[in-house]
């Protein structure tokens, strides 16, 4: 069931958020008119779309590279390493479901499908005993970086306990970030709120496909 | 004494100056039925009902019948017409089919269109903040900013992150003819941009033609 996205309060970039406007339409769209203590605002037509747990596919590995599109320099960065490709292009909440399963108590590292990994990283990973690590993004300036501190799963590792101490992270998640552009973010929300921090390794290559003009432009090309 | 096709209002006719006006234009009673009519002819300028106080948009929005891929961090800016004493707080925009991935810098503003363009006010950043599909995005000046003199002035953002957003836009214009004619009413300018562009840096103006953004001015 559709829910707001922001609630007063919580920050919405720099600004908290003072007023949220939230109702479901008749025609079963919902509208949700959101400003922060900037001005600044948004006011979202959005839809009631079905964001119930299937299965996409079952976890086949220990290294998931969830694509919509796939792309050399992803595929280069892989070599030598055992991936599991898994589409997540028909909806638009099949990267959670996907997440949904690949959450066992079973080690596993992201490598989403416009990064390119490295030997050096996955080594990084297996040695490092934390918890919870990740590689940040050559495109991020430093304070992007911090900002996107706790919700980056392009070059993610998760080790089995964290899996156990928060088992429901992915299944019990909010409706509003089953969608792939927030699901990091709520991840990322829900491990801090269980006390966890994530483990910063260095810098990936986040080409981002701009070779062909980026992620949205190879998708249609593909297509 | 006006006729019955003139402008009765208040103002009708009695305190225009008979100097040009900013179209290059003196003054002429009857514009004002012209100008009614033209309004119910293309009866497009209304706005989102999201939006409050819209003063000025770039086109009709029933010619917002295509969208225009907002390269992340590119800069967009289009050609606008404001008078002296055009008081701007928001820049608004209609997110479309896509929504922004991983945002890490959005901001827009306003910027001399001369020679030498000149950035002349900037909105604030609003970072990471998430903006949906089918979203009116709304930018706020710290300030509101008045428009010093009647002109035409380029109205710009920029989003930047992983991936950029769609806009509701008019369709691009030709790569021969007009779209290919400076200057290019619409278009993107500086690439790999992040953080706000300075007040009174140098503004890149656009070099190419694309998609003319629905822009909404309040």
């Amino acid at each position: 069931m559709a829910e707001p996205f922001y609630r007063v309060g919580e920050m919405r970039g720099p600004f908290e958020v003072v007023s949220v406007d939230f109702q479901v339409l008749p025609n079963g769209r919902y509208l949700e008119v959101v400003k922060d203590s900037m001005g600044n605002g948004s006011t979202t037509f959005g839809r009631d779309d079905p964001r119930e747990y299937y299965c996409v596919r079952e976890r086949d590995g220990n290294l998931l590279v969830p694509y919509t599109v796939r792309h050399p320099s992803t595929e280069a960065g892989l070599k030598g390493q055992d991936p599991s490709w898994v589409f997540v292009g028909d909806s638009d909440c099949d990267y959670w479901r996907v997440l949904c399963d690949w959450w066992k108590p079973r080690s596993f590292t992201v490598v989403e499908h416009d990064v390119l990994a490295s030997p050096e990283i996955f080594t990084a990973f297996k040695e490092c005993p934390e918890p919870w690590c990740y590689f940040t993004y050559n495109n991020f300036l430093p304070e992007d970086a911090e900002a996107w501190h706790f919700g980056i799963l392009g070059c993610t590792r998760f080790r089995t306990q964290i899996i156990k101490a928060v088992p429901g992270a992915l299944t019990d998640m909010e409706w509003r970030y089953r969608d792939w552009h927030y699901v990091s973010t709520g991840l990322g929300k829900t491990l801090r709120e269980h006390g966890f921090e994530p483990h910063v390794h260095g810098i990936v290559d986040h080409h981002r496909m701009m070779d062909v003009g980026g992620v949205t432009e190879a998708v249609r090309l593909a297509s | 004494m006006a006729t019955e096709d003139q402008v009765t209002g208040g103002n009708a006719g009695s305190v225009f100056p008979g100097a040009l006006d900013t179209l290059n234009r003196a003054y002429d009673p009857n514009i004002g039925p012209a100008v009614m009519a033209m309004q119910a002819f293309y009866g497009g300028y209304t706005g989102p009902s999201a939006l409050t106080g819209v003063t000025a948009q770039t086109f009709p929005d029933e010619l917002a019948t295509s969208s225009l891929t907002a390269t992340a961090g590119t800069v967009f800016a289009s050609i606008m017409t404001l008078p002296a004493g055009f008081i701007l707080n928001n820049v608004s925009l209609i997110n479309a089919v896509t929504a922004t991935s991983t945002p890490t810098h959005q901001w827009a503003g306003i910027a001399s269109v001369a020679t030498t363009s000149k950035v002349l006010a900037v909105t604030a950043d609003t970072l990471t903040a998430v903006v949906a599909a089918d979203a009116v995005q709304t930018f706020a000046f710290a300030a509101p900013y008045t428009v010093p003199t009647s002109g035409q002035y380029w109205i710009f953002f920029c989003i930047a992150g992983t991936t950029g957003p769609t806009f509701a836009a008019a369709t691009t214009l030709g790569s021969h003819g007009r779209g290919n004619v400076p200057p290019f009413n619409s278009g993107p300018c500086a690439t790999g941009q992040t953080t706000v562009l300075a007040v009174g840096s140098t503004f890149t103006t656009p070099t190419v033609a694309a998609a003319a953004p629905l822009i909404y001015l309040s």
